[in-house]
Order: structure tokens, then sequence, then C-alpha cells
């Protein structure tokens, strides 16, 4: 009976073992072809196409920081351009202080971000809810008046990317997309590896039961600082290439709450706690932003207005609608007992 | 022996729940916990697992101090409780459900924890519906599941809160046969219930709550004939024969206090 059984389940795993490499491989070619097309756009499209891309990149970078924290951790953050700032100043200073090329001094944002998160963990993570939430927005508003005052940092003139100067317009344009582009398949590629480990478990468990993620056994806490730092070292290598186009950080635009607000409203729409909700919110983003960025204020109403409809009428964001009729799992982050 | 709290007090502001409460478990033990609707029987649970923190008072496991360790800490050292109110991941599938107790809780990995999390499904009926989204489940499968994910964190304690109530006769002997076997194993077990007759049937001590204390503590026959209980469960003006019956077909309806 036993070995029958064992037998049985053998052979069913073989062929779905078979039906996942076939289907392995197609999702693989089709993300390859993608990836290379991407790759090749700064050959086939202007600087402002390319400009444009970058942007889209590094918000939807952002967002999908943002909604990694929120979507699972619980974690309401409204200071992650305090990040932002942070990440573009380091790369900007080590790259003018040492006459360093600037996309090699990317890792600088990476690890001045990591060290920031998790000294400033400390503090904020005693804070709880809605006191987190102001909390981490008084933090970023700190950080930019200490920028503001701070000669060493260009204090309110901010810092022009001075080692920019002598690469060639096309290879600055394509270099800065390349980057953005590697900032965006990158971080959604460090995340999806996580989702579908342990950490991931860890963190949708979290997402759904704090009480009952800690009575299972899940170290509560440390999860949501691991995430904390993740989400940080992202959103500041994305605001690092962001600011590699405009050449030049300021303490106003760089430390803005503009940037967490687009992150928020990219998330909620595409749908909070999803992988897949960032990516469409950032297409939806930018097709407003396109269509619509003309009409001044009446566009920020709009936007307004269809956060609010879609918190109120789909709260699970765009892809809720579409998992609502079938449950789908393009990224393969389930686990499934076969 | 396996559990030792002593003089635990837990007040929620000035609601004093638990006014001071001594309680000593030994290792293998199987101890039913009664009392009427706000005795303290749930805030128990959650000063033991760590979802609370006492106000004062020590809690040691297996002579351990556990105050100052959080409900995960205390998982790791063998602690696992149902809700009463089941909390079920309801993202996840139930078979995640289990993978992350078997993951955290028991610190099992790769295929080790998958067959943890499958074992405990499986002797908790629930592997059929292993892939199924936990929010698709009945208010009965929920409450299985949270039995699944507590047995997969591979426990020492095991804490139950009213993991029977809505459950059929048939149903019951089921879950009793279960709750034995598990016991049996070397787990202690200490399950609220307001099933007493269920409770009477399998327990092998019998504590009874009453606004956060102990009001009769022993074999369950005995504790069921102390005056106190009598008066607050079946009406003192009852006969001995006649409480004697009331309690072997109690449902849960005749006992809530």
């Amino acid at each position: 009976m036993k070995s029958e059984n064992l037998s049985v389940t053998a052979a069913a795993a073989n062929t779905t073992g078979v039906a996942v490499n076939k289907t392995y491989w197609i999702k693989s070619i089709i993300l390859l072809g993608l990836l290379g097309v991407l790759i090749a756009l700064p050959w086939f499209t202007g600087y402002s196409t390319q400009r444009l891309m970058v942007e889209l990149f590094t918000f939807y970078a952002i967002a999908l920081a943002w909604n990694l924290l929120a979507g699972y951790g619980g974690i309401v953050s409204v200071g992650q351009h305090v990040f932002v700032g942070i990440g573009a100043y380091a790369m900007f200073s080590v790259s003018t202080t040492f006459s360093l090329n600037p996309w090699l001094a990317l890792p600088a944002s990476i690890i001045v971000s990591i060290l920031f998160a998790l000294i400033f963990a400390v503090p904020m993570f005693r804070l709880r809810g809605a006191y987190f939430a102001v909390g981490t927005w008084v933090l970023a508003e700190m950080a930019r008046i200490a920028v503001l005052n701070s000669d060493w940092l260009g204090a309110g003139g901010g810092i022009p990317l001075t080692t920019m100067t002598g690469i060639s317009r096309w290879l600055r344009n394509a270099g800065v997309y390349w980057a953005a582009l590697a900032v965006g398949a990158g971080s959604l590629a460090v995340i999806w590896w996580l989702m579908r480990g342990r950490l991931g478990l860890a963190l949708l468990s979290v997402r759904d039961s704090e009480a009952a993620a800690s009575a299972s056994g899940v170290n509560v806490l440390r999860t949501k600082v691991i995430l904390w730092v993740i989400a940080a070292a992202i959103t500041g290598t994305a605001g690092a290439v962001a600011y590699m186009n405009t050449l030049q950080v300021s303490p106003g635009a760089t430390f803005s709450l503009n940037w967490t607000a687009a992150a928020i409203f990219i998330a909620v729409l595409g749908g909070i706690g999803t992988l897949e909700g960032p990516l469409i919110g950032v297409i939806v983003y930018f097709l407003l932003r396109e269509c619509f960025s003309s009409y001044g204020s009446w566009y920020f109403i709009i936007l307004g207005c269809i956060a609010i409809l879609t918190m109120v009428l789909a709260p699970g964001g765009a892809w809720s609608l579409i998992t609502r009729r079938k449950q789908i799992d393009p990224f393969g982050i389930r686990r499934i007992l076969s | 022996m396996i559990l030792e709290m002593v003089d635990i007090r837990k007040a929620y502001g000035k609601n004093v729940v638990i006014p001071g409460l001594s309680l000593t478990v030994n290792e293998g033990e199987f101890v039913g916990v009664i009392g009427p609707n706000g005795a303290g029987k749930s805030t128990l649970f959650g000063v033991i697992s760590g979802e609370h923190v006492a106000d004062s008072g020590s809690i040691q496991m297996a002579g351990e101090n556990l105050s100052g360790l959080d409900a995960a800490a205390r998982c790791h050292r063998g602690v696992a409780r149902t809700f009463q109110i089941p909390q079920p991941f309801l993202g996840l599938s139930v078979y995640e459900n289990t993978l992350v107790s078997a993951t955290f809780g028991a610190g099992l990995h790769g295929e080790e924890a998958r067959e943890s999390a499958r074992a405990a499904l499986l002797k908790t009926g629930l592997l059929t519906l292993a892939n199924n989204g936990a929010d698709t489940l009945t208010l009965l499968q929920r409450k299985r599941l949270e039995l699944a994910r507590a047995i997969a964190t591979q426990p020492r304690l095991l804490l139950l809160d009213e993991v029977a109530g809505g459950l059929t006769d048939a149903e019951v002997g089921e879950l009793l046969e279960l709750i034995v076997s598990i016991n049996q194993s070397g787990v202690t077990v200490l399950w609220i219930e307001h099933l007493v007759h269920a409770l009477v049937s399998v327990a092998e001590r019998l504590v009874v709550l009453a606004e956060g204390q102990i009001v009769a503590d022993g074999i369950p026959k005995a504790v069921l004939d102390v005056p106190a209980v009598r008066e607050t469960y079946l009406g003192s003006d009852l006969e001995d024969d006649e409480a004697d019956s009331v309690v072997a077909d109690a449902g849960g309806d005749d006992v809530r206090g």
C-alpha cells in the first residue's frame, strides 16, 4: 500500500516536472527576449524616450520597494524619499570628491542607504502604526534640513555631477538608461528571489497576521527590519540613478515628498501586496502622466480621484481585478504541495 | 515539570483579568481548562504563549525563565497555541500556512519542512485542501488549520483554545483521538473547552478558572464535585446523580457561564 502510493506520487511528480520545465523554458525565452529589446533600446530611440524610461524604471523600483514595505510588512512609510535623497547624495558626493566615474560610485548609494536604514531602524521601529508613518516623514524632513545646512554637501545649492563631463551625450544617456534598467529589473529579480525563499514565507505570514506569525515562530521584528533595509537599498540606488540624468542634486527636489507620493499612488493603483501590482501601476501612472500632465493642477485632481476610486471600488488594485476572476501566479512564488 | 507559573498578574488598564495565578504542569500531562466566559482562560494562554506580557509574576518552562521572551522565541522552545478566533494566513494556501510553522517554528529546511507540513495536514484531515487558499476554508476547517499549524511547530507544550466548538459528535470523537495521540507521543496538552463532557473524557486533570483565579484543580471527577464548580456549571440545586448525568451529556450550551 505504502510503496504503491509512493510510486504514484513519484509518477505524478515526474509529469508535473516535465510540464514545469516546458513553461519554464517558454517563460525564460520571453523574458530574455524582452530584456534584449530593452537593452538595445538606446540604438533605436531618442533621448527623450530614454529619459522617460529612466523615470519609469526608477519610479517602478521605488514603488516596488514601498509596496514591499506596506504590502508585505504592514510598514506604512511616508518618508521613503529620504532614501532617494540619501542614495543620490551618496553617489554625487563620492563621485565628485574622488573624481570617480558616476556609475562606479553607485555602490556607495547602496551601502550608505543600508547603513542609514540600519541606524534609524532603532528609533523608527519603536513607533507603531500611524506613529511610524509620521516618524518616517519627520526623518525625511530632518534629513532634508540637515543637508540644507551642510556646506560640505553644497547646502541649499546642492551638488552638480561634474564627473559626467567628458562623457559623450549618447553614452551618458544610454548609460543612465542601462543603469535604470538594471535597477528596475534587478530589484524585481531580488524581490522575486526573496519571496520564493524563507524570508518571503515569513513576510507573507506577517502580512496576514502578526499574532499568528509570531505564534508560529516567525521573528516579526527581525523580518520587518530586513525588509526596511532591502527597501532602503533599492530606493537609494533608484534615487541615485534618477538624478544621474539631471546632473544636479538639491535638498528641495531630492528629498521631496513627491517621490513617496508617486510610489504610493503606483502601488495602490496596481495592487498593494503583490509583485505584479507595481508593474501595472507604473505603466498606468506614466500613461496618465503623458496624456494629462499638460492640464496642470487638474491632472493632480484626476490622479487623486483615481486613487480614491481604486481604494473604494477595487481595494486590491488593478491586479485584483484579474485575480478576482482567475488565480494566476506569473512569478511562481506560490508553494504547491505535490 | 514543563510549566511553572507563580503569582502571574495581568490587567488591561484598570480591568484586572488575572489578579494572581500560580499553576504547575508536569511533562506529558493532559490538562483541561474550564471556566465561565471572561474567566481569563484565553488571557492565560496569551501569557503562556508570549502574546501578552504579564504585569508581574514568574513563568518558567522546563526550568528556563520565559519572561522577556516574545511569542516566536517561546514557540522555538516548544510552546504552540491555537487561537480561539482562528487567525489563518488568508493570503496563503492551507499548505503554506503549515509550512510557516514547520519552517520557523520547528526550524526545519527544505524537504523536511515540506514533509512535516504535509504530515500535520494529514493528521488534521486537511490534506485534500492543501493547495486551496486558506480564505476558502469554513470556520470548522479554519479551526482544524489552527491545530495543524500548532502541530507543525513540533511543540512540547500544546495550548488548545476551543478547537472542538461547533463540531458534530463524530467529529469531536475524531478530534479527541487525534489530541490523545499527540499527548501520548509526549506532548503536554493544555486544553480550554466549553464541551466539558468531551474534555473530561480525555483529560487526566481539570483546572477551573473564575475571575482569573483557580477555583479547583485535580482529577476531573473530583473537580466537578467541588460545590463552587457545581454552582457555576450545573446549578447548586442538583442532586449528585443528576449532576453526573448532566456532566456526561453536557453540550456546549449547557455549560456556558
